[in-house]
């Protein structure tokens, strides 16, 4: 599972495309962040905030495969430099602590980007931050060396060259071919010292955190207690920060809620549990912050499979499927407005969203019945049927997934009035993504993807078509649902190649008008992200799409 | 006595061992005196154990059949609510209507456990009385076998083995092939006395085949011992049922039991009380009920426990 979720999370949190949305144009009216955001002069000087994770994480290396986590992110944003910080619905914007301008220069016969980087910015050893760190690092995740197990290439890949420009403090990037989510790429930027060689690369940073370069440098590892200490960074040269210390704890599920209630954490994610939230609320001196979250619920229609590699049929189901209903069902209890999702790009709370389901937004029983009819598939008795073959379908989900059980009880209920007979078929979570979801072996599947706000250029493998290699053999690569065509995937690299973010949002839009009708993802609802917090605590919550800024996390005076 | 029942049950529904056979010391003199036990009414609280366990099977059968409510429904208006007077027991995150998944789940326990006790029961019957009658290699071989599955940790071998099927057949074969070895080695006890009763060694000097003497008055004559083990060997059956559904071994979806129902509730027990307590409650009612009864036979047809209690 983790190793999953790990690659899904690669699938997803790769590189660039959308920037600020052309004026006018409306995210969704759902909120997009909740942070209680105070300004620095009311927030006091000092305090420990202790911040409960879901694991401990052995591997700080973040563009490593195995440091690609949600939890190692929550404390590395508190150390590691970035160009550009997300606001909360997903629009990039510099971060004068690190870099003066970053700007591209020149479109052609190539895309460059040239950075101009903060001089005063300095590495915890007391080196600067250089072209040269932002060198090592691209030749440590172009790809080209497969000693570097990286996490994604996505936008790296692109470029070919990073030189020096006027000084050790200019960066000139220059791209093979336009990359449009420029923006995304080196964040979080490591030493020159983590990516020069594999061997630090993959090692340097496991179990221990070497260098930084933020508003709170590393304080202690303690293994038995599983938790990491960050203290209050004396040589940054931003705003200092207000509190003393942050100290990050891993804990299970069950664990977490209980320490909360407790008084031994003051902020921690609760996830989609109602009952975790019940009692996170009635804890004493407890807020809870909720904001639209940056992942998004769906079902994966496997397009390679028997009975779903006619798009009619898919194309059917979809249509037999009330997903307001399944978004009422896992929300129940979550105090969040059922909004569905009609893009697979864009949430709804991002820049640029659109709904784009059109006649596929369902349900709608009529169209799905004639389209099951023109497919072959004729009613005889309650199992529609076909050659002599019924028309049963395998949702297969992961043992232990409540949430996932009662989405396939639900859709069972509705593809039955359909003459859709939906088998589930409960697999054991390590192998739900190894030997069911990635090798094709499922018809439909529920799970989630996480979005960023560079939607394309980290979605784009999820819809590109397969590769044929040798013979019949097609390789989808991270093409889950193993249905694509050519006009999504021009539509796509287009949009990935647009350097202006507004046109680039404009294709993202026209290329999911496409994949909705291909019936690959059929998403549901973005989620809503649930974080219990101290009431007196400033400036951290659910944070949607945005990068908090740590320096400014404290408590109220 | 009923502390030290509850012990007994809770080592077998787990392990599928009875620490000894030592409870049947009197076996000899009320097998030996045929008929041993007098007429005599129920005591109160058999009568209560009995309609009350009648009464839970009259649910059992009768329940799915009134509600309006099938288990596959969904309720799209109700997930997780409490209870209505729609759905009197509450639904489930997914809308199913916890009245009906209860009873068929009661259904489904009740059944296993019965036919789980009158297999095991019959298997003991006929492997204790055909090795104590015959003695010399085939009681040595019976009971190799019947040790052998004692040593093996039952509850484990159950896990592993019935996670491959999906039919709850399989699960009944599986509970019964491990629940029989400690009543068939009282039955051999008992057999072994009785061999030398007048009334057989008659039968035998006729010229009666030994199967059908063990058949016709061996067996016969054990009939009070066996009836009091196999009700207390329903309520094992269901415990070891529902504690193996309950960790996902044993009855899959989409059929229920009460196990798979107190596992599904488990998590909102807290929250949504009612997806939990109605299938722990009707558990802990079932197996009162048929202990109950059990202890009630047991004490009429076994004068040694009579006597001590």
């Amino acid at each position: 599972m983790k190793r999953a979720c790990a690659l899904l999370l690669a699938l997803t949190t790769a590189a660039c495309a959308a920037q600020p949305g052309a004026p006018g144009e409306q995210a969704a009216p759902v909120t997009a962040a909740d942070l209680n955001l105070t300004a620095r002069e009311k927030i006091k000087t000092g305090g420990t905030l202790r911040w409960g994770l879901t694991e401990y994480p052995a591997q700080w290396n973040q563009n490593h495969i195995d440091g690609n986590h949600t939890n190692v992110k929550t404390v590395m944003d508190a150390l590691m430099p970035r160009p550009f910080r997300a606001d909360e619905h997903g629009v990039p914007a510099l971060d004068p602590d690190y870099v003066a301008a970053a700007d591209v220069t020149a479109t052609s016969p190539k895309q460059v980007v040239t950075y101009t980087l903060n001089p005063k910015a300095r590495w915890s050893n007391g080196q600067p931050i250089t072209w040269a760190d932002y060198d090592a690092q691209w030749r440590a995740l172009r790809g080209k060396d497969p000693a570097f197990h990286v996490a994604n290439v996505t936008g790296y890949q692109d470029i070919a060259s990073v030189a020096k420009g006027k000084n050790d403090f200019q960066v000139v990037v220059t791209f093979a071919r336009p990359f449009g989510d420029w923006r995304s790429l080196f964040a979080p930027l490591y030493p020159k010292s983590a990516t020069a060689s594999p061997q630090n690369f993959n090692a340097g940073w496991v179990g221990k955190i070497p260098v930084t370069a933020g508003p709170f440098r590393f304080g202690a590892f303690d293994t038995r207690a599983k938790t990491i200490t960050l203290n209050r960074d004396g040589k940054w040269w931003g705003e200092s920060a207000k509190l003393d210390a942050i100290v990050f704890r891993g804990l299970e599920s069950d664990a977490r809620v209980a320490a909360f209630a407790n008084g031994e954490l003051d902020v921690f994610d609760i996830g989609p549990s109602a009952a975790d939230l019940s009692r996170a609320k009635s804890a004493e001196g407890a807020v809870v912050r909720q904001a639209a979250g940056p992942d998004f619920r769906h079902f994966t229609f496997n397009g390679e499979s028997p009975i779903l590699s006619d798009i009619r049929v898919r194309q059917a189901v979809a249509l037999g499927i009330d997903r307001a209903v399944l978004a009422k069902s896992d929300l129940k209890g979550l105090n969040w407005p059922v909004t569905l999702l009609d893009n697979h790009f864009l949430m709804n709370s991002q820049q640029g969203y659109r709904p784009n389901a059109g006649e596929l937004a369902g349900p709608d029983a009529a169209r799905a019945g004639a389209l099951l009819d023109a497919a072959g598939w004729r009613l005889s008795g309650a199992v529609r049927q076909k050659a002599g073959k019924q028309l049963d379908l395998r949702f297969v989900i992961p043992s232990g997934l409540q949430l996932a059980r009662s989405e396939g009880e639900i859709t069972q209920a509705m593809l039955a009035k359909l003459g859709i007979k939906l088998t589930i078929e409960t697999v054991p979570s390590n192998d739900f993504f190894t030997k069911y979801v990635i090798p094709g072996n499922y018809d439909i599947a529920p799970f989630s993807y996480v979005g960023t706000p560079f939607p394309v250029s980290a979605s784009y493998g999820t819809y590109a078509d397969g590769v044929r290699s040798q013979g019949d053999d097609i390789s989808w690569n991270a093409n889950l649902g193993r249905s694509g065509n050519a006009e999504i995937d021009t539509k796509l690299r287009a949009a990935m190649a647009e350097l202006d973010p507004a046109k680039a949002l404009k294709l993202v839009n026209e290329a999911d008008r496409l994949v909705w009708r291909q019936v690959n993802v059929l998403p549901l609802y973005q989620r809503p992200q649930t974080v219990a917090v101290d009431a007196d605590l400033a400036n951290v919550g659910a944070r949607g799409f945005r990068d908090l800024d740590y320096a400014d996390i404290g408590f109220v005076s | 006595m009923s502390a030290s029942l509850w012990g007994r049950f809770t080592t077998r529904a787990t392990t599928g061992l009875r620490p000894s056979a030592s409870r049947f010391p009197g076996i000899s003199t009320s097998v030996g005196t045929p008929p041993a036990a007098r007429p005599r009414m129920f005591s109160a609280t058999g009568i209560a154990g009995l309609a009350l366990l009648s009464f839970l099977a009259a649910l059992a059968v009768l329940g799915p059949i009134l509600v309006p409510w099938t288990a596959a429904d969904r309720d799209f208006e109700a997930f997780l609510q409490p209870p209505t007077a729609n759905h009197p027991f509450g639904t489930t995150a997914s809308g199913g209507d916890l009245l009906v998944l209860t009873l068929l789940g009661l259904r489904k326990s009740l059944l296993i456990g019965f036919v789980v006790a009158v297999a095991a029961t019959t298997v003991a019957a006929l492997v204790g009385a055909f090795a104590g009658y015959f003695l010399g290699w085939v009681d040595r071989t019976l009971m190799w076998v019947t040790d052998l599955l004692l040593v093996i940790p039952a509850f484990l071998v159950v896990a592993v083995v019935s996670s491959g099927h999906d039919d709850w057949i399989a699960l009944v074969v599986l509970l019964t092939a491990f629940m029989w070895m400690v009543t068939a080695k009282a039955v051999r006890g008992a057999t072994i006395v009785m061999r030398d009763r007048d009334y057989v060694k008659a039968a035998r000097f006729m010229g009666v085949p030994s199967h059908r003497i063990v058949l016709r008055h061996v067996v016969p004559n054990l009939a009070s011992l066996l009836v009091a083990d196999a009700t207390v060997n329903v309520g094992a059956a269901i415990l070891a049922e529902t504690s193996l559904s309950y960790f996902g071994f044993g009855v899959t979806p989409p059929d229920v039991s009460l196990g798979s129902l107190i596992a599904d509730g488990a998590p909102t027990a807290l929250y949504a009380p009612w997806t939990f307590w109605w299938a722990a409650g009707l558990l802990i009612a079932l197996i009162v009920a048929v202990n109950l009864v059990g202890d009630d036979l047991r004490d009429r047809f076994d004068p040694a426990l009579r006597a001590c209690a």
